[in-house]
């Protein structure tokens, strides 16, 4: 799939400037800050958003033809809580009667089901599941019939780490088989999950590439400082990412475009590290 | 059809208990319509029925359309396939459909049990009709318009209110049937009103129902 110059504006705010994204594939993640612009890109993708302009591509098949690419997208918003009073089985089923899925629902169903780990509560009520269920059940539902492009808006925020790193897994195992354009603002999630990833801050893209590549924007430029007690207040040019007291010396970890002091060593960037470096140094 | 059918059967799941709203209060009003009102006063009866009964035809049709609107996830709803028009008419037919078989369990009860003459029943079958489908209608095209819930209630009864006691208004010249007491319905003098909101009604649910097809997700502030 191929985003290109994409914009959308609300009113004055400028939410989207020109984004281009080439060739997602695979598990490609979009992180940046809140207001980056992710959902408004996610939302444009799912085709629940209309574009100001630029277009998007899809092995041929463009954003105009709406009802086509609808056939072919699942979509999962930030917040998913339909069918409170339906059972997983139910919601899904009428799911799937409005995606206008071919061959029988219930047996399309219940393969979803199972794909999500969601057997054991086919019969429970929506509304009695916990949030990661909810998740995997907003999963089920998009990826009911198969799509080939799967849209995941933030799908890990507010997940107790066992459910987002089950959630992770089975995000990697989908981007076997489809293309999932996944966003969150968690780095690590990036790591765990994404083939390639698109920075993007305040509605503009500042780097497309792997997290090697993001790793590599920033090499050169992150510095570890001892600092005494005494030193600590002293205010450098760059961002502090990390500061441990050992032994009553404070190790200091800053992103900084030139060599903040004498004393700094260069270090090896984390990824989000980099990320930092991305948003505000590049 | 029959994935249309069981839609349909899913939708009235999901409203849960509030989908039995219109049936027990019809059911309750008619039993005290023609068990314990008295039986000195059918024109009474008739108004009671054609002032609370029609507006309950809104009920359903906000219920199943307000998850468009309104849901936490429904902006899920706008990625799928499905055809609005198909969507929107068939269930919009299907409620109105079922609430004209409840208000004819009443104008049965007012045949058998008031021992209504089958000329005035069928005649104020056809006023709880026309009139079922204008609030139907009211309430689909103002919950499209203000894509709230609890608005499009207060205005339906709103609108409620104009007819029932705004008797001066226009809307009440032109659209309310009200059965006066001692006189039995004559088709000569309502099948005006009956015509103009008939067609009220059609406008309505067409409004709703292209304002459906173009229904896009909205933020909420």
């Amino acid at each position: 799939m191929d985003i290109i110059g994409l914009n959308k504006k609300y009113g004055k705010l400028k939410a989207l400037d020109n984004v281009t994204i080439n060739g997602i594939k695979g598990v490609h993640g979009l992180v940046g800050e809140n207001g980056a612009g992710k959902t408004t890109l996610m939302r444009i993708v799912a085709t629940i958003l209309e574009k100001d302009s630029g277009s998007i591509v899809y092995n041929g098949l463009t954003w105009e033809e709406v009802g086509k690419v609808r056939n072919i997208i699942g979509y999962l918003p930030q917040k998913f809580g339909m069918y409170h009073q339906l059972t997983v089985k139910d919601a899904l089923e009428h799911v799937a009667i409005l995606k206008k899925i071919k061959g029988n629902p219930e047996d399309e169903c219940r393969k979803v089901i199972n794909l999500v780990n969601l057997s054991d509560k086919a019969d429970a009520k929506v509304g009695t599941l916990s949030g990661g269920m909810v998740r995997r059940l907003g999963i089920a539902q998009a990826i009911l019939g198969n799509p080939e492009i799967l849209i995941v808006d933030e799908p890990t925020s507010g997940l107790d780490p066992e459910e987002r790193m089950r959630f992770k897994l089975l995000l990697k195992k989908l981007g076997d088989r489809m293309t999932v354009l996944f966003s969150t603002h968690i780095i690590d999630d990036i790591t765990d999950v994404c083939d390639r990833v698109t920075v993007m801050h305040k509605g503009k893209v500042v780097l497309t590439g792997t997290a090697d590549e993001m790793i590599d924007k920033a090499r050169g430029n992150l510095w570890e400082i001892y600092l005494t007690e005494e030193r600590t207040g002293e205010e450098y040019d760059g961002i502090i990412t990390d500061c441990r007291n050992i032994d009553g010396i404070f190790r200091t970890r800053m992103v900084c475009c030139k060599k903040p002091c004498e004393a700094a060593v260069q270090v090896e960037p984390t990824l989000e590290e980099s990320y930092i470096y991305l948003l505000h140094m590049e | 059809m029959k994935r249309f059918i069981r839609l349909i059967i899913l939708d009235f799941k999901g409203m849960s208990v509030t989908s039995f709203v219109p049936v027990v209060f019809i059911a309750l009003l008619t039993l005290y319509g023609s068990v314990m009102f008295d039986p000195w006063q059918p024109f009474l009866v008739l108004n009671m029925y054609q002032q609370l009964i029609p507006p309950l035809a809104s009920w359903w049709v906000i219920m199943l359309f307000y998850s468009f609107v309104e849901d936490e996830g429904a902006e899920a709803f706008f990625s799928y396939g499905f055809s609005r028009k198909v969507l929107g008419t068939g269930r919009a037919a299907t409620v109105m459909g079922a609430f004209s078989v409840l208000t004819l369990i009443t104008c049965t009860a007012l045949l058998f049990v008031n021992k209504y003459p089958m000329a005035d029943v069928m005649k104020f079958y056809l006023v709880l009709l026309t009139q079922s489908w204008y609030y139907g209608g009211i309430g689909f095209l103002v919950l499209m318009m203000i894509r709230n819930m609890l608005w499009t209630f207060a205005i339906v009864m709103m609108v409620l209110y104009i007819n029932i006691w705004g008797g001066l208004t226009e809307i009440s010249r032109y659209l309310v049937i009200t059965v006066e007491i001692g006189k039995s319905l004559e088709l000569k003098d309502i099948w005006i009103k009956l015509v103009s909101t008939l067609v009220f009604s059609i406008v309505f649910f067409y409004l709703a129902q292209k304002r459906f097809n173009k229904l896009t997700f909205r933020a909420k502030k």
